[in-house]
C-alpha cells in the first residue's frame, strides 16, 4: 500500500514538472565517417598505353565465372573506384587462383595506388603462372615486362 | 534559511538519498504538531511555512533530478541503442559453371544457412528440385562489396559440376548465395540480438503481447494504477504473486536503463523513466524497443535478445515466418524465457502458449478456428546444436586474434560491424567429422576405455593461405583450450623438408645425391652425445637423397643436416614463414622444436603456394554498418623461394606418397599426385600429417594433452584424418609449378643413357643438365666410374605408379 501511495504521488509530481524537462537535449554520439585513405591516395590518372591493353585482354577466352567479374572489375575501375575494382579481382583471383591475367591487373592496380610492394609481389606470381597455352599470352607477357620494369624503376627510386 | 541552499547544492549528487529523507522528514512533522499544542496559531503557522518551504525545495530537488535523468534517458534512448554484435560471416558459396560441387554440398549448405525445402519455391529463404534442376530462392543480401537482391536461381548438374545456371531466367556465369552467419563477436558483454523495424513484425504477435503483458499500453501514460491494483488484487486472492504490475513501458525502462536489483528506490526510478519515455516517444517507438530489448533466452554464455534473433534462434525462421502457435509461444516465453524454455520444457512451453492462444482468442485477436489450429500443433523448435546457428568456437578464436593484430581498437568497437571470413562451411564440416570419427576408432584400436586423445587441424587454400576449416580439439563445439593455435609440440620429421631444401637451395645437391645413413653421433658443447636412430632401429646404408625423405630416415637427414649446416636449415625456417626463435641445435634437424598445428601451416604454405611466404589468414573485408569497406585484404606474401626450388622440393615431398611413409594415399587416391610429410615426435608424443594437392593444404595433429606417448605414428594416427578430409571435400592432384629437366641415373647417381644401367629418372633444376653444374656427371655407356658411392642394393625402390589420369587436369580445362 505505501508502495502505490509514492507512485501516486510521485506520478502526480512528475507529471506537474514533466514538461519542464522537455527542453534539455544533448547531443546524440555521431559516428564519423570511415574513408578508407587508399582511396583518396593516388586518383592520378595515367593516360597510359597500358589501360587499352586492359580492356583487350578481357576479350581473351576466360571462364565465363572469370569474365563476369573482370568485366565488373573493368568498370569500376573506369569509375575510379579502384578498392572495389580490386575486390571483383580478388574473386575471380579465388575462382581461378592461378590465372596470370588476373594477378596482372591486380598488380597493375596496385602500382596504380603507390602499393609497389603488393605489385611486385603480384607480378611475381602473374609470371610464375604465365602459360604459353593462355589466350593473348603474347600482350600478356609484353605487358608484365613492362609493368615490372616501372615497378622496378619506382622501387629503384624509393 | 542559509542552512537551505546546502541540502540542494547536496541533493545534486546524491539526489536519491535526498528525497527519501525529505519524505520522512515531513511524515515525522504532524505528531511533532500535536504534541506541541501550547501555542497553536504561532507553531501551526510556523510549520506550515516550514512544510510548505521543504515542499518547494523537495519539488525543485526533484525537478532538477529528473532534468538530469531526462536529460540521460533521451541521450540513451536517441540513435544507437544498442552496441550490437560484430557479426561473422563465412566465405560465400559461389556458383558457376563448371564448379565442382555435390549435391550433397549444396544442400548441406542451403540447410545451415537456414532455407526450408518446399515444393514450390516462391518465398526469397527456400530451394526445392524441379527434375534434375536444384532452384533456390536466394534472399536479398549486402555483400561486402555490393548489395544484391533476392533472386530465383536455377542450377544443372553434370558429372558432379555445374553444367548451367540462370537467375531470373536468364543464364549467368556467376552468382552467389549469401554466406552463412557463423557468429557474434562481442565487445563487452555477451547480449545477441537482431534487430527489426515494428512494420516487420506481425500484428499479431504485437496484438497478442500487448493482450497478455500490458492490456492498457494504448492508455496509460507509463505506469498504469489500473494494472497495478489489478495485480494486486490477482496477488492478494492468490495469496503469492502471480501478477506483475508492471506496464510494457516498465519493463522495458527496467532491461533497457537499470539494474535487475528489487528496491523501492529503483521502482520509483523506473516509473519516472517510463513516464519520461511515454512523454517523448510513441506507443510505436516504445514498442519496438521493447520488442528488440526483451529477453528470451541463453545459449550458453550468449544471451538471446529481441525477437528477431529468438525466432531465428528457436524456429530457424524469420519473424515474418512464424505461425500462430510459433506467436503465442514467444510471447508466453517473456514471463520467464528459462522456465518456458521450449528447448528444454516443452509442456510447459506448450501450456503457456495455450494460454496465450486463449487470451488471443479472447480478445479476438484470433477467430476460435485458428485458436484449436494453433493449439493443436505440436511445439517444433529448431535442433538444438543447430539452434539456429552452428558454432566454430576454434574459427572465431582465430578471427578475434586477427582483429586485434591487424585493426584499430576504435574500429573494432564500432557497432554493428560484418566481417567477412574465408571459412568453407563445407570444408570445416569435413574436417570436424574426420577428427571425430577417427580419434574414437583409434582410442578403441589402442585400447584405451575413456577419451584420451586430443587432435587438432588447419586447412588452408594453397594459393591464398584462406584458412578453410580449423579445429581446436576432437570436441569440436568448445570453447576451451584450441589446440590448433596454441598446443606447443613437437614437429619430428615436419622438419624435415626444411633441411633438403636447405640442401637441393645451396647447388651441392640434387634428388640423385647419394648420402649415407650410417649411424650418427654429434658432441654437444657440453660435452653430451647426439645419437639419433631410426625409427626401424636399423642402418639403411648409401642411398638416393630422394629416398631417405621419402622414408623419413633419421641418420641419414641428420648426417645431410651437419653437413649443410645447421645455421643454414636455421635461416630456412625463418625464410619458410617461422617467426620463433630457433635453437640452432643439431636436433632441430629432426624436428625436436616445438610448434602449434597453425604455425606448421604457415610453414608448409610456402611449399603449398609455389615459394610465397604466407600467414594463414581467416579475414576477407570488414564494412561497418552502413556498408563502408574498412578494409579488404588482397593476396600478400613475399616471395622466398623460387618456383623451381620448390617444384623440385615438391617432388621429394611427393615420393613420401610414390613409395615412403604416405604410400597408402596413392591407393586411396589413385594418384600420386600429393605432396606429404609425415611426423612422429620422439616416443610417439604427437603424431602429425602435413600435405597438399592443388587446392587445399591440410595439417593434422594428433596426441595427448599429458605429452604422455601413444600407440600411433604420423602414418597411423594423423594420415587417416587427412586422408578422410580430402575424400569428402574432393581431392585434385597437383599440378607442376614449373617444368623441371629430367634424366636418368645409375646407382652411382651418374647421369646415363636409358639402357644403359640407368635405374631411376630424377628431376633436375631447369637449365641445370646443360649448365656445368652436372659437368662431369654424365658419362657414356660402359665407363660407369666403379669408385664413387654407389647406392646399396638394399634401398632400390622401384616403386613408381603413374597417374592414371594423365597430365590434363581439372584446371587446364578452365583456361
Amino acid at each position: 500500500m505505501v508502495r502505490l501511495v509514492v507512485l501516486v504521488f510521485i506520478s502526480i509530481s512528475a507529471l506537474a514538472l514533466g514538461t519542464l524537462s522537455g527542453c534539455s537535449v544533448l547531443p546524440g554520439s555521431s559516428m564519423g565517417e570511415q574513408h578508407d585513405p587508399r582511396q583518396q591516395q593516388s586518383r592520378e590518372e595515367h593516360n597510359d598505353s597500358l589501360q587499352n591493353d586492359i580492356v583487350r585482354l578481357d576479350e581473351g577466352e576466360h571462364h565465363p565465372a572469370v569474365q563476369v567479374l573482370l568485366t565488373q572489375a573493368e568498370e569500376a575501375r573506369q569509375q575510379g573506384q579502384h578498392q572495389q575494382a580490386l575486390s571483383y579481382l580478388d574473386r575471380a583471383r579465388q575462382i581461378q587462383p592461378r590465372n596470370s591475367a588476373i594477378f596482372y591487373r591486380q598488380a597493375w592496380l596496385n602500382y596504380q595506388l603507390g602499393e609497389l610492394q603488393q605489385a611486385q609481389q603480384l607480378l611475381q606470381r602473374a609470371t610464375l603462372f604465365l602459360r604459353q597455352s593462355v589466350a593473348n599470352y603474347s600482350i600478356l607477357q609484353r605487358r608484365l615486362v613492362r609493368l615490372q620494369n616501372k615497378v622496378d624503376a619506382k622501387l629503384g627510386f624509393e | 534559511m542559509t542552512t537551505a541552499k546546502k541540502p540542494t547544492r547536496a541533493s545534486k549528487s546524491s539526489t536519491k538519498k535526498t528525497a527519501v529523507k525529505k519524505t520522512a522528514a515531513h511524515k515525522k512533522k504532524p505528531p511533532k504538531a500535536a504534541a506541541q499544542n501550547k501555542s497553536p496559531r504561532s507553531l501551526r503557522q510556523k510549520l506550515w511555512s516550514w512544510f510548505w518551504r521543504l515542499s518547494i525545495l523537495f519539488l525543485l530537488v526533484l525537478g532538477t533530478w529528473l532534468i538530469y535523468l531526462d536529460a540521460q534517458v533521451r541521450a540513451q534512448f536517441d540513435g544507437n541503442k544498442w552496441t550490437l554484435p560484430a557479426k561473422v560471416y563465412a566465405r560465400p558459396l559461389s556458383l558457376y559453371p563448371g564448379l565442382l560441387l555435390s549435391t550433397q554440398q549444396l544442400k548441406a549448405e542451403l540447410q545451415w544457412n537456414d532455407y526450408k525445402a518446399v515444393s514450390n519455391v516462391v518465398m526469397p529463404g527456400t530451394y526445392g528440385r524441379d527434375g534434375k534442376d536444384w532452384i533456390i530462392y536466394r534472399r536479398a543480401f549486402s555483400f561486402a562489396d555490393q548489395t544484391e537482391d533476392a533472386v530465383k536461381i536455377r542450377v544443372s548438374f553434370a558429372a558432379g559440376r555445374i553444367e548451367q545456371l540462370s537467375v531470373a531466367g536468364v543464364s549467368e556465369g556467376l552468382v552467389r548465395i549469401e554466406p552463412q552467419y557463423i557468429g557474434g563477436i562481442f565487445p563487452a558483454h555477451h547480449e545477441d540480438r537482431e534487430l527489426i523495424a515494428l512494420t516487420d513484425v506481425p500484428p499479431a504477435l504485437v496484438a497478442a503481447l500487448i493482450a497478455v503483458e500490458d492490456r492498457a499500453f494504448f492508455d496509460h501514460h507509463g505506469i498504469s494504477i489500473r494494472g497495478i491494483l489489478r495485480a494486486m488484487k490477482a496477488n492478494v486472492a492468490a495469496g503469492r504473486t502471480v501478477q506483475g504490475g508492471s506496464t510494457l513501458t516498465q519493463q522495458l525502462v527496467k532491461n533497457f536503463f537499470l539494474t535487475n536489483e528489487r528496491s523501492l528506490s529503483r521502482k520509483i526510478k523506473e516509473a519516472f523513466i517510463a513516464l519520461l519515455l511515454e512523454l517523448h516517444y510513441s506507443k510505436e517507438e516504445i514498442i519496438q524497443a521493447y520488442l528488440n530489448e526483451v529477453y528470451l533466452g541463453q545459449s550458453g554464455r550468449r544471451s538471446i535478445h529481441g525477437i528477431a534473433l529468438a525466432s531465428r534462434f528457436y524456429f530457424a525462421k524469420n519473424v515474418q515466418q512464424l505461425d500462430l502457435s510459433e506467436i503465442a509461444l514467444l510471447v508466453g516465453m517473456v514471463k520467464g524465457p528459462s522456465y518456458y524454455n521450449p528447448l528444454r520444457k516443452p509442456d510447459r512451453a506448450r501450456a503457456r502458449r495455450d494460454v496465450v492462444l486463449n487470451v488471443m482468442a479472447e480478445l479476438k485477436i484470433i477467430s476460435p478456428a485458428q485458436r484449436i489450429n494453433a493449439q493443436g500443433k505440436a511445439i517444433h523448435v529448431a535442433e538444438s546444436g543447430r539452434a539456429g546457428q552452428r558454432e566454430y568456437p576454434a574459427f572465431i578464436q582465430l578471427v578475434k586474434r586477427q582483429l586485434q593484430r591487424d585493426y584499430r581498437l576504435e574500429d573494432l568497437q564500432n557497432t554493428g560491424l560484418r566481417i567477412f571470413t574465408t571459412l568453407d562451411p563445407w570444408l570445416q564440416h569435413a574436417t570436424e567429422k574426420s577428427i571425430q570419427q577417427h580419434v574414437t576408432k583409434l582410442e578403441k584400436r589402442a585400447g584405451f576405455n575413456k577419451p584420451t586423445l586430443e587432435a587438432a587441424a588447419v586447412v588452408t587454400s594453397v594459393d591464398g593461405a584462406e584458412v578453410r576449416a580449423i579445429v581446436g580439439s576432437r570436441r569440436v563445439r568448445y570453447f576451451g583450450f584450441n589446440r590448433a593455435l596454441d598446443a606447443q609440440r613437437s614437429i619430428g620429421s615436419l622438419a624435415k623438408p626444411a633441411v633438403y631444401l636447405t640442401a637441393l637451395a645451396s647447388g651441392r645437391y640434387d634428388w640423385s645425391s647419394i648420402i649415407d645413413d650410417k649411424a650418427v653421433s654429434v658432441a654437444g658443447q657440453d660435452g653430451s652425445l647426439w645419437q639419433p636412430r631410426n625409427y626401424d632401429k636399423k642402418d639403411h646404408g648409401k642411398m638416393f637423397m630422394v629416398d631417405a625423405m621419402a622414408r623419413s630416415l633419421n641418420q641419414a637427414t641428420a648426417r645431410l643436416g651437419m653437413t649443410v649446416g645447421i645455421s643454414q636449415v636455421v635461416d630456412t625456417f625463418g625464410r619458410l614463414g617461422v617467426s620463433k626463435y630457433i635453437p640452432p641445435y643439431p636436433s632441430i634437424l629432426l624436428g625436436s622444436l616445438s610448434m602449434s598445428p597453425l604455425e606448421v601451416t604457415a610453414m608448409f604454405q610456402t611449399y603449398a603456394s609455389g615459394g610465397f611466404a604466407m600467414q594463414p589468414r581467416v579475414i576477407q573485408a570488414l564494412t561497418t554498418n552502413d556498408n563502408q569497406i574498412l578494409t579488404s585484404y588482397a593476396l600478400q606474401g613475399r616471395q622466398a623461394y623460387s618456383p623451381a626450388l620448390i617444384e623440385n622440393l615438391r617432388y621429394g615431398m611427393q615420393q613420401v606418397v610414390v613409395q615412403g611413409t604416405g604410400k597408402r594415399l596413392a591407393r586411396a587416391f589413385n594418384t600420386t599426385k600429393i605432396a606429404a610429410k609425415t611426423g612422429t615426435s620422439d616416443e610417439q608424443r604427437d603424431a602429425w600429417f602435413a600435405g597438399f594437392d592443388d587446392r587445399h593444404l591440410a595439417v593434422v595433429w594428433l596426441g595427448r594433452d599429458d605429452n604422455k606417448s601413444m600407440p600411433f605414428t604420423g602414418a597411423s594416427g594423423a594420415l587417416p584424418i587427412w586422408q578422410n578430409i580430402f575424400k569428402q571435400s574432393g581431392l585434385e592432384p597437383l599440378t607442376p609449378l614449373v617444368d623441371l629437366d629430367w634424366a636418368w641415373v645409375n646407382e652411382y647417381g651418374q647421369l646415363v643413357e636409358k639402357n644403359c644401367g640407368a635405374i631411376r629418372k630424377m628431376p633436375f633444376m631447369p637449365g641445370a643438365l646443360a649448365g656445368r653444374a652436372l659437368a662431369g656427371r654424365e658419362i657414356s655407356c660402359g665407363q660407369a666410374s666403379v669408385s664413387g658411392d654407389k647406392v646399396d642394393s638394399a634401398s632400390h625402390t622401384e616403386v613408381v605408379i603413374e597417374d592414371k589420369k594423365g597430365g590434363s587436369s581439372w584446371f587446364d580445362w578452365l583456361f
